[in-house]
């Protein structure tokens, strides 16, 4: 290649090109497109810290530690803006190395991604509009399903006052509509109580518990519910690490998977309840970190849960079954509970051949090495 | 078309009722704020003794003038009920009640014309009002 092309290439090229002295950080050359896209002129560039002065405050540490890490041998590359004469900001990707391995000098190539970045922005802010609607759709969901829950039950003590009117001269009536009322009422309070319960963390003593104890006393309760069609299958490998969690959750977490599992095989089929201790690495399941962890799989062969509902099924008031049959709470009780146990919620579902939920929790000692609790 | 014996608020149609809903208070004060309007009431709590009490009673040749059917009922929904008796009684009227709005019911539930709603909580006179209407828009009030 001639020289003038190669002149052109450096100087024409969408781009700034610039070497520098690293010593006081003096441009000891910058191309035509550099001077005409920041409109700085070339004596301005030659001032000693030209980039550093320029460079937008925030972005300043990070130019500096990729210029250090440049200086050092190690090509570095950074995002940063840079001020234009008229006072703008230009977003750059700058790529910045060491000439050659003896040199001390540098030289960079800054490519200015303002409107790319804009756009990107633009995008992030689209998609956070998006989140936002889905946020209220949410409530809107929630709103529906309370709605019809108090609906219930006030139809249930507007009744009683219409029944106590009505048979005011039977005393044993009365007594009955009376105590009618206050079962009403306490139906109202578990729906406080079980939406109070997905916002606020409880503050709840946790204990060392054999899930696999714990699932065994529960399989006579899970086997009924699960109903005549749906068979329930145990399998518990021993010796299983204890974990650390409030007592009852473990209950209510089998509650809820098992009730899925029946609900997703309304012609019957096979629940498994599986239950491992996994120590790391090797056995983990993939998003797990490593650690020890037991393990409680409960898998259905199902109708299998689609992607849509997939993305949200943790979120309350979620729910695909008929309208009115579920409050859509089951999976995101599960979710809280297991998170607050500092466990995870694995998910695995192939539509039209079932699903597996696993719930891994964190061994005691192992949970206590990994995250230990912040002081408060 | 009331005969002359009737109390003025008594409808002259529909008279049978078949009244399907599983909180045994909303059950109670219903049928007999129903029987007290002049209503003859069958009452069962689930889906299932609906169907029964339904099959029955045109096996008897006394067949229901009007459902009224809580949309969520153990065993079978009142929803999931509602094509059969549509389907087999050309007569039938049905309301279907629920906490929920009716905008959350599908709306093809209500294409025979034959079909009504009935929020919860319902006063009876609502639950009256409600048949009245779906009786005018079903038979033009003609009948």
């Amino acid at each position: 290649m001639t020289e003038p092309r190669y002149r052109q290439l450096v100087e024409g090229l969408d781009a700034i090109i610039w070497e520098a002295d690293p010593a006081d950080l003096t441009c000891t050359f910058v191309n035509h497109r550099g001077l005409d896209l920041l409109g700085h002129d070339l004596a301005a560039w030659r001032r000693p810290g030209f980039l550093l002065d320029h460079v937008h405050r925030v972005d300043r540490p990070l130019l500096e530690s990729a210029l250090a890490r440049a200086l050092s041998g190690e090509p570095s590359r950074v995002r940063c803006r840079l001020r234009t004469t008229g006072g703008a900001w230009r977003t750059l990707v700058a790529a910045i190395e060491r000439i050659d391995a003896d040199s001390t000098c540098l030289r960079g190539v800054m490519i200015d991604v303002t409107e790319l970045y804009l756009e990107e922005e633009a995008l992030r802010q689209a998609e956070a509009g998006l989140l936002q609607a889905d946020r209220l759709e949410s409530v809107g969901r929630a709103a529906g399903v309370v709605a019809h829950d108090f609906n219930n039950v006030l139809a249930a003590i507007l009744s009683l006052a219409r029944l106590l009117e009505r048979r005011s001269d039977d005393p044993a009536a009365v007594e009955r509509f009376a105590s009618g009322i206050g079962e009403a009422g306490e139906r109202g309070i578990g729906i406080v109580r079980q939406l109070r319960q997905l916002g606020l963390r409880r503050r709840v003593a946790t204990e060392r518990i054999d899930v696999g104890h714990a699932v065994e006393q529960l399989y006579p309760l899970l086997a009924r519910l699960a109903g005549d069609h749906v068979r329930l299958c145990l399998d518990i490998q021993r010796p299983l690490e204890l974990v650390s969690i409030p007592p009852g959750d473990v209950d209510r977490i089998l509650l809820n998977l098992v009730l899925n599992a029946r609900d997703a095989m309304p012609e019957g089929g096979v629940i498994t309840l599986e239950i491992r201790g996994v120590r790391g690495p090797g056995d983990l399941p993939e998003a797990l970190p490593a650690g020890d962890w037991v393990v409680l799989a409960v898998s259905d062969v199902g109708r299998g849960i689609d992607a849509t509902t997939r993305a949200r099924m943790f979120e309350p008031f979620v729910t695909t079954k008929e309208a009115g049959t579920g409050a859509g709470l089951g999976l995101a009780t599960v979710h809280a509970l297991v998170t607050e146990a500092r466990g995870h919620v694995l998910v695995s579902s192939t539509p039209g051949e079932g699903s597996v939920f696993r719930i891994c929790l964190p061994a005691a000692d192992s949970a206590e090495l990994v995250a230990p609790t912040p002081p408060s | 078309m009331a005969t002359p014996a009737s109390p003025p608020s008594q409808p002259s149609r529909p008279r049978r009722v078949l009244f399907a809903e599983d909180d045994e208070w909303v059950r109670e004060d219903s049928v007999a704020s129903l029987v007290d309007m002049g209503f003859e009431v069958v009452a069962v709590n689930d889906g299932e003794e609906a169907e029964a009490a339904f099959r029955q009673a045109r096996a008897c040749g006394a067949p229901f003038d009007v459902a009224i059917l809580d949309v969520r009922m153990p065993r079978r929904h009142g929803t999931e009920l509602l094509p059969e008796l549509l389907a087999e009684d050309h007569e039938i009227l049905v309301l279907l009640s629920s906490g929920y709005e009716r905008a959350h019911l599908d709306p093809v539930l209500f294409d025979s014309g034959r079909v009504g709603f009935v929020p919860k909580p319902a006063e009876p006179e609502q639950i009256l009002a409600e048949l009245r209407e779906l009786e005018v828009a079903a038979r033009g009030g003609a009948r």
